[in-house]
């Protein structure tokens, strides 16, 4: 067993015994263990990205994706991959639509580049983060736009313009309240 | 731009880097007192795009990604859907992949550190070491059929094996190379021009490397000890001795020897998988299930710790996938290496990240 799960263990005690309990443990077939850690709300992501750092453990990335693409279009999780010694550590945060999600990056500065994408690809909201500005986007284009309309990806994979902006003219005549079929072309 | 200070724009086309990339300097006299860095010039979308994609077809996609490591993407996206499938490698496939990313290690390594030569106007060097980087080159030729991207592998193994005559043929090369890099390496060491223009340039302190969790030989240049295949050994590595290496200057110079130093150490761990190569199987053999689940992945790429997410919800293609390229969190340590430094050695102190835009972008 890696000497980082203990240790862990014991910081999430600390952290929040009902969190502790809930962490999951998994080795992989080459035998190495990753832990895997689910936030009730994140306002208490900022104390336990504090107490990550202060036992050595670096911010490896962030993922956003829909947990429930269906029901809740407009919820994300963010997932944060921290590593402790050799140990990948996950830690989920479920975010509704509309909420703001608290910034690491005074914690842990490699999150700038991180949460700035998140703000302008996913649209989320992020509070105090210390410099907010768009890093692929021009300012004048609203955050989530590709989400919105089309994503990117599908842009540079297209054969024809012509179908991208049909698609982006059907989203936005949906988004008025009117069916694509009665939009005059 | 202050009264006392200007702006000086470079890039987003720059000798130093094949790929777009802007820089804007704030320069007071001849120092740079701060900087900014604007991306976005390669997002192609391509994480996006892989949701489309089957697993099968995001082995070829994510090895596209980017040239220098083509093999660490597809190896490291491999490894995560293998843990969520729960596929143990045949023993035979575990040594290969090691071999793989080792040599494709070497050919990267040499690049930066010639890249770096020219910069300092060492063309000489510069094209001795392309010279010995062009028989990492061959040995790709000829054990995987291509020179950059090696399609090495597959899920639950490798598209490949050795031979005889194709390990005779990579040790004779093998054999070649490394006296070359043994003289490359003193020179390097001692040579005064280069010390002038490398030493005490860019420093990234060991706290500042902690703090922006920076990887790879950035890291280990700056006493910061975090290569995968020591830290969660994957593949052949439990197996094998690793020689590792470690400085604590943090500069340019220290940079460049730790890639010089570890391409050396990769033609040992080549050599010891050779020798202990099993016999076996390479691959399953058949193209598995990918059930439900979520996996994070790592490697040690040469440019550092690739990190990948990926989450499936049993059909045949990624529900999500993320990956964290080195280069993703070495940008902002740029930041620190680039304050109070001389204008005039901009260009080598970017280059001594050995960034890879493509890959950062995606």
């Amino acid at each position: 067993m890696t000497p980082f799960r203990p240790q862990l263990e014991s910081l999430l005690r600390d952290f929040d015994p009902a969190t502790a309990a809930a962490t999951r443990f998994r080795d992989n077939p080459s035998g190495l263990t990753s832990a895997w850690v689910d936030l009730d709300t994140p306002a208490a992501l900022p104390r336990l990205a504090e107490a990550l750092r202060a036992n050595g453990a670096r911010l490896g990335t962030t993922t956003v994706y829909r947990h429930d693409v269906a029901g809740a279009p407009g919820d994300h999780t963010i997932a944060y991959h921290f590593v402790l010694g050799g140990m990948p550590i996950t830690v989920k945060v479920r975010l509704a639509a509309g909420a703001v999600l608290p910034s690491v990056t005074p914690l842990f500065p490699n999150a700038d580049w991180e949460e700035r994408e998140m703000m302008e690809l996913t649209g989320i909201a992020i509070g105090n983060h210390p410099d907010p500005r768009r890093m692929f986007l021009d300012e004048s284009i609203e955050a989530g736009v590709y989400d919105r309309y089309v994503p990117y990806s599908d842009f540079t994979n297209a054969a024809r313009h012509e179908e991208i902006w049909q698609r982006v003219r059907d989203t936005a005549t949906r988004a008025a309240g009117r069916s694509p079929e009665e939009a005059t072309p | 731009m202050t009264e006392t200070t200007y702006e000086l724009p470079i890039g987003p086309l720059h000798v130093a880097l094949e790929e777009p990339m802007y820089f804007k300097l704030e320069v007071r006299g001849d120092k740079i007192a701060d900087l900014e860095i604007f991306a976005g010039h390669l997002h192609r979308g391509i994480e996006q795009i892989a949701t489309d994609r089957n697993f099968l077809q995001c082995i070829i996609l994510t090895e596209r990604l980017c040239s220098l490591c083509s093999n660490s993407h597809p190896s490291t996206y491999c490894m995560a859907l293998e843990d969520i499938a729960g596929i143990e490698l045949p023993p035979r496939a575990r040594y290969i992949r090691v071999v793989t990313e080792e040599i494709k290690r070497i050919s990267s390594n040499l690049i930066n550190v010639g890249l770096l030569a020219h910069l300092v106007g060492f063309d000489t060097l510069f094209m001795q070491l392309m010279q010995i980087r062009e028989a990492m080159q061959d040995v790709k030729e000829v054990l995987y059929g291509n020179r950059m991207n090696l399609g090495a592998n597959v899920i639950g193994g490798v598209r490949v094996d050795f031979d005889a005559e194709k390990i005779a043929y990579l040790l004779k090369r093998m054999a070649e190379i490394e006296p070359q890099l043994v003289t490359m390496k003193d020179f390097l060491e001692t040579n005064a021009s280069i010390g002038r223009r490398t030493r005490g340039v860019g420093v990234l302190s060991r706290d500042k490397a902690i703090a922006h969790g920076v990887v790879g030989p950035v890291a280990r240049a700056s006493g910061v000890m975090n290569d995968v295949r020591v830290t969660a050994p994957y593949a052949a590595f439990p197996d094998l001795d690793l020689e590792t290496h470690l400085l604590t200057d943090g500069d340019v110079h220290s940079r460049a020897m730790i890639r010089f130093r570890e391409a050396m150490t990769s033609i040992d761990l080549i050599r010891q998988c050779v020798a202990k190569l099993p016999e076996g199987p390479t691959s399953l053999g058949y193209m598995p299930h990918i059930p439900p689940g979520e996996a994070v992945a790592r490697m040690e790429a040469p440019r550092g710790e690739l990190m990948y997410f990926l989450r499936t919800d049993g059909s045949d293609r990624p529900e999500r996938i993320k990956w964290r390229v080195p280069s993703f969190p070495n940008w902002e340590a740029l930041r620190v290496m680039l304050r109070d430094a001389d204008i005039a050695d901009a260009a080598i102190i970017i280059g001594s990240i050995d960034p890879c835009i493509a890959c950062t972008e995606r």
